[in-house]
C-alpha cells in the first residue's frame, strides 16, 4: 500500500508487469529452447503427416515441447524439479518401470507362432544384435565410457524400452538423447534397411519362396513362454526384468484361461504407459540437457548401428543358407527384421519381397526372426547391465 | 485345499524372510579407540560398530543380539566370555533399507536408547563381535580381530568387498569337523577363519557408508581398461545371445518334431492320413492357400451384404389405434378445478 502510494500506480503496475514478465517463457527463452521445439514439431509432422510410429513420435514429439516451454527456476514445474507433477511421471523412466511394463504389453501382444513353427529363423535375431556392439565398439573409440558406450549401443537393438531400461541404469545423463534416437531410427527402418538388403542379396536370393510355417500346437505355445524364460533368464538374470514381462504377458495371451489380463496388458495398459513413456521422455530432452555434441554423437552413432545390425541380419541369412537344403533356404530379405522394430523391420521385408515378386509374401517368415530381435535385444541388454552396471 | 495353499505361502514367505532377510546383514565396520571420529547424539565420542544391509530388501534387526567376546574373560567351562546386547524391537529404525547402514555407539549403559549398547570395546580387549539372530545363538554374522590387533586411534576396522553376501560364503561345517571342535571359542573361531571377507584396518573411517573408499575407479571402467577395444565384450555377448536364442531353437526343434509326429499318428488313428508338414506334396492346400480362400470367402460375404442392404423396403407405416400409443394417456392432466354450486 506505501508502495502504491509513493511510487504511484502507474509504477506499481509496472513493477509487477515487469515481474510477471520476468517469469514467462518469452523473458527466460533461448536459442536452445527454440531448436528443441523446433525438434518437437518435426517428430510431430513426422508422426502425423507421414504416420512414422505415430503411437510413439506423437507422445514423445509434444513432450519435447513440454520440456522446453521456457520458465523460471524453483516453480516446480521442470521435470528434473523434485515434486513437480513431471518429475512423478519421470520416476517410471528414471527407475525403469515403465520399459517392463511395456514388454508386458508387447508379450500380450505377439504371436510367437512363425518363429515356433521355424526355430532357425531365431538365429537371425542374434545375429542383427551385432548392431548393439557394433556401436559399442565405435563408441569406445569415440572417447565414451564403457558404460555410456553400452547404453549408446543398445540404440541398435531397436527396441525403445529396451534402450530407455538400458539407458537409465548405465548413463541416465544420455538417456533423452537414447531413446530419442532409438524411437525414431526405428521409425526411419523403411528408410534406413531397404538400400542394404538390396546392396547384400543377388536378384536370384530375393525370389526365394520359403516353406509355409507349419501349424502350431498349443502345448508348443504354452511352452515357448516358460522355456523361454527359463534358459535366457538363467544365462543372464539382469535381463529379467524385461525378459520375465515379455514372456509372462505371453503367457497371459497363450493359456487361454487368462484373457480378460491379457487384454488389459496388451490393451490399456501399454497404451497409458506408452503415453507416459512417451511424455515423459519427450519432455526430458530440455535444451541444456539435450544440445550437446555428445547428443549428436549418440544419434550419429545409433544410425550406425542400425545398419551394422541389418547387414548382420541379412548377411547371416546369406551365410546360414549355405548349409541349408535346395527348398529350405531362407530367403535374405527376411534378414534386416533380425532388429526388433516390430513389425516395422518385417514390413519392409514383405515390402521390398513383393516388388521382386508380387506372389512371394515374406510378412509370417520375417516376423520370426522380428520378434526373435525382441529377445536378442532383451538378452544383449541383460549381458550388457551384467558387465558394465 | 485353499488352507493347505495358504499354509503352503505362509511356509514360503516365513522361509523367505528368515533365509533370505537377516542373513544379508553383516557387522562391516567397528571403531574401538574414537579420539576425534564422529560423535553420538549426546555429543560423546564412543566406540561404534556399524551394521550393513547387504541385500536388496529391508531387513529388521530388531530382537537380534549383538555380542562382544572378551579376549582375556573366561566362563567356568572355560570358554570366553560373551555379552550380548539385545536390539529392542518396535523401533522403526532398526528396519534397515536395502543396503543400508546403522551404527550402534557402545557407551555401556544401555539406557540411552537403541543404538546404545550395554558394552564398551576399549575397556577391556575383545578379540570378536557377533551378530546373534532373534533367538541368541544362531550367528549371523563374525567380525574377528587378529591375534595381533591392539587398538588404534581413530583406525577403524571394516569388511572390504561386497560382491557376495556373508551368509552365502559362510563355511559350512561337516559333522566331523563339528566333532572335532572341543568348545563354543573353536566353534566361533572356525567359523570366523572360513569367512571370505577378512576384517581390515581402514585408511580412514566410513561410518554409514561403503567401505570401499580407495575404489576410485568404477566397475565399468575398470572393464573398459581391460577391453579397450570392447572386442572381448562383443565375442562375449553376442556368444551369450546366440546361445541363448540357439538353445531355444534347438528345444523347440526337438519338440515341433515330436509334436508333428504325434499329430501324424493321432491322424492316422483317427482313420486319416498323416498331414501335418504334407499338405503341399499330396496336393492339399497350403496354409497361405487356405487364408487366400477363407479371405476370398469373407469378401464374398461382405459383398452379398453390401447388395442385399441396397434392397429398398417399403413398408406400411400407418399407426393403428391403441391405449399404449395414446397421447392423451401419455399426458399428465393439469388439475382442474371443479366449482361446487
Amino acid at each position: 500500500m506505501t508502495m502504491f502510494l509513493e511510487g504511484g500506480f502507474g509504477s506499481f503496475i509496472g513493477q509487477n508487469l515487469q515481474e510477471f514478465w520476468s517469469i514467462t517463457g518469452f523473458a527466460n527463452a533461448t536459442w536452445g529452447h527454440i531448436v528443441m521445439i523446433i525438434v518437437g514439431l518435426f517428430f510431430l509432422y513426422l508422426g502425423i503427416k507421414h504416420k512414422m510410429e505415430p503411437m510413439l513420435l506423437v507422445p514423445i514429439g509434444f513432450g519435447i515441447l513440454i520440456g522446453n516451454i521456457p520458465f523460471h527456476d524453483g516453480m516446480q514445474i521442470g521435470i528434473y524439479e523434485e515434486g513437480s507433477v513431471l518429475n512423478y511421471l519421470y520416476f517410471g523412466v528414471k527407475n525403469g518401470i515403465y520399459p517392463p511394463l511395456i514388454f508386458l504389453g508387447i508379450g500380450a501382444m505377439t504371436d510367437f507362432s512363425a518363429l515356433i513353427s521355424n526355430p532357425k529363423l531365431m538365429t537371425i535375431g542374434a545375429a542383427a544384435q551385432l548392431g548393439i556392439f557394433g556401436a559399442y565398439i565405435i563408441s569406445l573409440a569415440t572417447g565414451f565410457t564403457a558404460a555410456e558406450a553400452g547404453a549408446i549401443g543398445i540404440i541398435g537393438g531397436a527396441d525403445g524400452p529396451t534402450a530407455i531400461f538400458l539407458s537409465s541404469r548405465l548413463a541416465p545423463d544420455m538417456m533423452g538423447a537414447i531413446a530419442i534416437a532409438a524411437y525414431s531410427y526405428m521409425a526411419l527402418v523403411p528408410v534406413l534397411q531397404p538400400w542394404i538388403m538390396k546392396l547384400c542379396t543377388t536378384p536370384k536370393e530375393r525370389l526365394i519362396r520359403m516353406k509355409p510355417p507349419r501349424p502350431i500346437s498349443k502345448s508348443e505355445k504354452l511352452m515357448f513362454p516358460i522355456i523361454g524364460l527359463l534358459l535366457t533368464c538363467f544365462l543372464v538374470p539382469s535381463g529379467l526384468p524385461l525378459l520375465g514381462m515379455l514372456f509372462l504377458g505371453n503367457l497371459l495371451k497363450e493359456s487361454g484361461v487368462t484373457k480378460r489380463l491379457a487384454n488389459t496388458a496388451g490393451g490399456p495398459l501399454i497404451d497409458i504407459v506408452t503415453i507416459l513413456i512417451g511424455l515423459t521422455v519427450g519432455a526430458s530432452t530440455q535444451a541444456t540437457t539435450f544440445l550437446t555434441e555428445k547428443s549428436l554423437l549418440v544419434f550419429a552413432i545409433g544410425a550406425l548401428s542400425f545398419i551394422i545390425a541389418t547387414f548382420g541380419g541379412v548377411l547371416f541369412v546369406k551365410f546360414l543358407n549355405l548349409f541349408l537344403k535346395e527348398g529350405n533356404k531362407i530367403n535374405p530379405l527376411i534378414g534386416n527384421a533380425g532388429v526388433s522394430a516390430v513389425p516395422d523391420a518385417a514390413r519392409v521385408s514383405q515390402e521390398i519381397g513383393l516388388k521382386y515378386d508380387k506372389n512371394n509374401h515374406l510378412l509370417m517368415h520375417a516376423m520370426g526372426p522380428n520378434v526373435a530381435g525382441v529377445i536378442g535385444s532383451a538378452v544383449a541388454a541383460g549381458i550388457l547391465l551384467g558387465f558394465l552396471g | 485345499m485353499r488352507k493347505l495353499f495358504l499354509i503352503l505361502i505362509t511356509i514360503l514367505c516365513g522361509l523367505s524372510v528368515s533365509a533370505q532377510g537377516v542373513l544379508n546383514v553383516r557387522i562391516n565396520e567397528v571403531l574401538v579407540r574414537n579420539d576425534s571420529d564422529i560423535i553420538d547424539d549426546y555429543g560423546q565420542r564412543e566406540s561404534w560398530i556399524e551394521i550393513f544391509n547387504t541385500g536388496y530388501e529391508r531387513v529388521d534387526i530388531g530382537g537380534c543380539y549383538i555380542g562382544i567376546r572378551y579376549a582375556d574373560r573366561f566362563d567356568g567351562n572355560g570358554n570366553k566370555v560373551i555379552q550380548k546386547y539385545y536390539i529392542p524391537r518396535n523401533n522403526p529404525n532398526t528396519s534397515i533399507e536395502p543396503l543400508g547402514y546403522r551404527l550402534f555407539f557402545c557407551e555401556g549403559t544401555g539406557s540411552k536408547g537403541t543404538f546404545y549398547t550395554n558394552f564398551r570395546l576399549g575397556d577391556e580387549p575383545v578379540d570378536m563381535i557377533i551378530l546373534y539372530s532373534a533367538n541368541g545363538k544362531d550367528i549371523i554374522s563374525v567380525f574377528r580381530f587378529p591375534d595381533t590387533y591392539t587398538p588404534v586411534p581413530d583406525q577403524a576396522w571394516g569388511i572390504i568387498g561386497h560382491d557376495e553376501i556373508e551368509s552365502k560364503v559362510f563355511p559350512k561345517l561337516t559333522r566331523a569337523e563339528k566333532r572335532a571342535l572341543t568348545s563354543y571359542d573353536a566353534y566361533l573361531d572356525a567359523i570366523a577363519t572360513g569367512l571370505k571377507y577378512q576384517p581390515r584396518p581402514m585408511v580412514q573411517s566410513t561410518p554409514l557408508a561403503t567401505n570401499e573408499i580407495n575404489e576410485e575407479i568404477s566397475h565399468d571402467e575398470l572393464f573398459r581398461q581391460q577391453d579397450p577395444s570392447g572386442i572381448v565384450m562383443t565375442l562375449i555377448a553376442m556368444g551369450v545371445v546366440f546361445l541363448a536364442l540357439v538353445a531355444i531353437f534347438i528345444i523347440f526343434k526337438v519338440f515341433g518334431m515330436v509334436m508333428m509326429k504325434r499329430s501324424n499318428r493321432n491322424s492316422i488313428n483317427n482313420g486319416g492320413e498323416a498331414v501335418v508338414g504334407k499338405q503341399a506334396k499330396n496336393g492339399g492346400y497350403t496354409g497361405e492357400e487356405v487364408a487366400a480362400i477363407a479371405m476370398a470367402l469373407k469378401m464374398y460375404q461382405e459383398d452379398l451384404h453390401v447388395r442385399e442392404s441396397s434392397i429398398i423396403t417399403i413398408n406400411n407405416v400407418s399407426r393403428k389405434y391403441s391405449p399404449w400409443n395414446s397421447k392423451i394417456h401419455g399426458i399428465t392432466e393439469l388439475p382442474m378445478r371443479k366449482s361446487h354450486n
